[in-house]
């Protein structure tokens, strides 16, 4: 029995990402294809899989939808293990390298701002986009007018705690070139441990203005924690870890009046962060196929969401996608009690509540509660993450229908369809977490 | 128009397919009068993409559990009504044309189809215009644009459709939306995209059991879908490469197209594409809520689309290619932007040979498995 070590070489700003990347080994001796979890990142780890002699194909499909494949030979005479190294595309910058591996922005993204450097590298400086003028805004937890803070180049951002909203301190980055603005948020090193979540409690949103009358606002799932191997001896402590927004626009000197940067927010965590590529570029062919891992991961993030509910969010999105009831226990009502600024919460809950699949409800909807919580989640204001917007208006629209069918209209559930599609014509749908225009959160434009 | 309808017992796969190219109230028809044309004129794919599609279905498509029940065609291409042989019965049929009124009509008799069997399969495939507002897509009808109706009485809502198919018995659902998705602004004041009342209101619109209801788009929001004037459209073509091989897998040693793979390969599909110069860029993107079915069985060995190149590129125009499988081998002439070639899912040697000598010719392996497969050959001065 031979060897074959595989993994995917690709920088990604020193991070590693174990079992991050799906792959499929087929070939001599295998019926179908073999699946599995290949590590990534620079000199990563190898993933080890015991093959006879033969010919074999590699097909990895990475969080951002690419496909890389290649045919490996594994010789019988050679007892030494066969080493396969994928290497996708490189980055024109290294910033790009996460957004460009879980999908956020496209593949050739930069390249054209990296020809141009390598051509004028003498050059003293470069175009500073000044167009770009952004803030943070924060909103208290019942909705409260929005604290704002210029973001520049080492700004150090501590929330107001008189405003209800996360202890939070970060330190902003501004990172400028020809074309792209990254907003770098490092989080400050205070470590909660497992016995002690952090303080939630309200919205925070990067806000862009300056290019047309209404500014720009981008949901950020702030303060981010990482989520402990619960499966280990010891859990490590949960830490904050870093989000990245990117601002990009291919057309200087200055974008029409109405057109605002390709955007991509990019959680640099080392589970959620390719999962959400995955979700995002709809390979959930990927996630099927490695249920047991990934499905794991995304009910122990839902377990955790005291830590981090963005990111119980997201596994519980996985969860229903996957139809993973079973690992949805009923925590998603407690995503929506605990957390009452978060509308993402609630859509959940509702759905789950709408479409039966707490085990107690047995599989029959409880269409009363369900249509409570999707008009109380329309309350709240948009979700964060744009999969529950699209939740909550079909839902609603569900509802809406059932009314009718009852015949009667339900003035609640028309007025919460219309505050929720005005959010939908005003938002930009690749994106994994909202980002619209309006002249508030609370209020966008007709 | 019905043009097949097998209504055997046990669960069958209902299917309907509307091909729309004339449009007699837009630029360029008789009598074009709209009042507001959006800009939209006659097409030429539609009628074309739709009857590959359904010659598809009723030639290739194969599910042993939900074998095809039912097709219903409407195809709009000129003023009268088209004639169509199907190829499976060899019957004549003299196919309605895809009013509001005649889709309406044709959409509840599929639903009511459908109806008869929890694992029934339906399949709906649309090709022609659409309006979009945000993810809510308007399908317009061939009688779009008629100065008697309101600016969106002659379209179908989809999304009303699709949430009316909520209420149906068969729990396994497909769209497949060959359109555009443009946004005028001026649709923003509208209360719905077309007519919503396709489908009832269903009490029982909520179901004890998942509805799988991919949806396949052509496009991404606020873009177009684009095709050869008079040939298949670019994502159909995708749609069937992905359903002859590109978007299957083998999980259980047989080739079979599930609704994830087919996301797959209609991208992968229409990916390849995009590398070909001079071809405009479209992504197909998938909606709905699906956790996956299997749609399609493949006889045999799955057809892979495969781009081929030398390394480096300026040896494509230079170099013959040499394919050899299990049955047989095939040459290609040069060509400067590679070589794009359907291959099935098997094991390959590969030759390039340089008549001109400029470079050494180069034998490499190829093993090919969908959903597509991209080889460079590097080959030395």
């Amino acid at each position: 029995m031979n060897e074959l070590w595989l993994r995917v070489e690709k920088y990604l700003e020193g991070d590693q990402l174990p079992g991050s990347v799906y792959a499929e080994l087929s070939g001599t001796g295998i019926r179908g294809a073999r699946r599995f979890m290949i590590p990534a990142g620079w000199q990563t780890e190898w993933h080890r899989e015991p093959v006879e002699p033969g010919q074999f194909l590699v097909q990895v499909r990475l969080p951002s939808g690419t496909v890389i494949s290649r045919d490996v030979t594994v010789s019988p005479e050679t007892g030494a293990p066969r080493q396969v190294v994928i290497r996708p595309e490189p980055s024109a910058h290294e910033y790009l390298s996460w957004p460009q591996f879980l999908g956020s922005v496209e593949a050739d993204l930069g390249q054209s701002a990296f020809s141009a450097r390598t051509q004028t590298q003498h050059r003293p400086a470069v175009t500073p986009r000044s167009w770009i003028v952004a803030e943070l805004y924060a909103q208290g937890a019942a909705g409260a007018p929005g604290a704002t803070v210029p973001l520049g180049a080492g700004t150090v951002v501590r929330i107001d705690q008189n405003l209800d909203l996360p202890s939070i301190t970060y330190s902003v980055f501004r990172i400028e070139d020809e074309e792209s603005v990254l907003l770098r948020f490092f989080p400050a090193p205070e470590p909660a441990g497992l016995a002690n979540p952090p303080a939630l409690g309200g919205r925070l949103f990067l806000r862009l203005h300056g290019l047309s009358p209404f500014p720009h606002y981008v949901s950020l799932p702030l303060q981010w924690y990482q989520t402990p191997d619960l499966h280990r001896a010891s859990p490590s402590v949960p830490e904050p870890v870093q989000v990245d927004v990117l601002l990009h626009q291919e057309a200087p000197p200055a974008p029409p009046a109405s057109v605002y940067p390709t955007k991509a927010v990019v959680v640099r965590d080392a589970i959620m962060g390719p999962l959400l590529g995955y979700l995002k570029s709809g390979d959930l062919s990927a996630v099927q196929a490695m249920r047991d891992t990934l499905l794991r991961n995304a009910e122990d993030v839902l377990y955790y969401k005291r830590y981090n509910p963005y990111a119980a969010v997201a596994g519980a999105l996985v969860l229903l996608k996957t139809r993973a009831y079973e690992r949805l226990h009923d925590w998603p009502r407690n995503l929506a009690e605990w957390f009452p600024w978060l509308p993402d919460g609630a859509v959940i809950d509702a759905w789950c509540r709408l479409h039966g699949v707490y085990e107690h409800q047995r599989r029959q909807p409880d269409v009363e509660q369900a249509r409570h919580d999707f008009v109380e989640s329309a309350r709240r204001g948009v979700p964060i993450y744009t999969d529950c917007l699209r939740l909550s208006i079909e839902g609603l629209k569900q509802c809406q229908l059932i009314a009718q069918a009852n015949a009667r209209h339900d003035e609640e559930v028309s007025a919460a369809l219309e505050r929720m599609r005005a959010y939908a014509s005003a938002i930009d749908w690749q994106q994994p977490f909202t980002a619209f225009t309006g002249e508030n959160p609370l209020l966008v434009p007709a | 128009m019905l043009v097949f309808d097998d209504a055997a017992g046990g669960p069958r796969t209902h299917a309907i397919v509307i091909g729309i190219g004339a449009y007699p109230h837009l630029l360029g028809g008789t009598p074009g009068d709209a009042r507001d044309t959006f800009g939209l004129k006659q097409l030429s794919s539609p009628p074309v993409s739709a009857l590959c599609f359904a010659n598809w279905l009723l030639t290739e498509f194969e599910n042993p559990t939900a074998g095809l029940g039912s097709l219903e065609l409407l195809i709009s291409m000129g003023d009268t009504p088209v004639d169509y042989k199907n190829p499976r019965t060899g019957t004549e049929h003299r196919l309605a044309l895809p009013t509001k009124a005649a889709i309406k009509t044709a959409v509840r008799a599929w639903k009511q189809r459908a109806d008869t069997h929890p694992d029934n399969i339906t399949v709906f495939y649309f090709c022609g215009h659409g309006l979009a507002r945000g993810e809510e897509v308007a399908l317009l009808a061939r009688d779009f644009g008629d100065p008697g109706a309101t600016t969106l009485e002659n379209a179908i809502d989809f999304d009303a459709l699709r949430l009316g198919m909520e209420a149906c018995t068969a729990r396994r659902q497909c769209y497949f939306i060959d359109a555009c998705r443009n946004e005028p602004q001026r649709l923003q004041g509208l209360k719905t995209m077309g007519d919503n009342q396709i489908l009832d209101p269903d009490l029982s619109i909520i179901h004890a059991r998942d509805r799988d209801y991919p949806v396949f788009y052509a496009t991404a929001r606020d873009h177009q879908a684009h095709a050869i004037p008079g040939g298949v459209s670019r994502f159909t073509e995708a749609l069937l490469c992905a359903l002859r091989g590109a978007g299957s897998d083998d999980p259980d040693g047989t080739w079979v197209v599930d609704t994830l793979s087919l996301s797959k390969g209609i991208c992968g599909s229409l990916a390849l594409g995009n590398r070909r110069r001079g071809v405009p860029q479209q992504r197909a993107k998938a909606g709905g809520n699906d956790a996956g079915f299997k749609l399609h069985h493949i006889r045999g060995e799955p057809h892979v689309p495969v781009m081929i190149g030398c390394q480096p590129p300026h040896g494509n125009a230079l170099a013959r290619l040499s394919i050899a499988g299990r049955a047989g081998s095939t040459d290609y002439e040069p060509d400067a932007e590679g070589w794009q070639v359907q291959l099935l899912a098997d094991r390959y040697a590969l030759a390039v040979h340089f008549p001109g000598r400029q470079f050494r010719d180069a034998n490499d392996e190829l093993q090919v498995r969908p959903p597509y497969r991209c080889k460079k050959i590097g080959v030395q001065p």
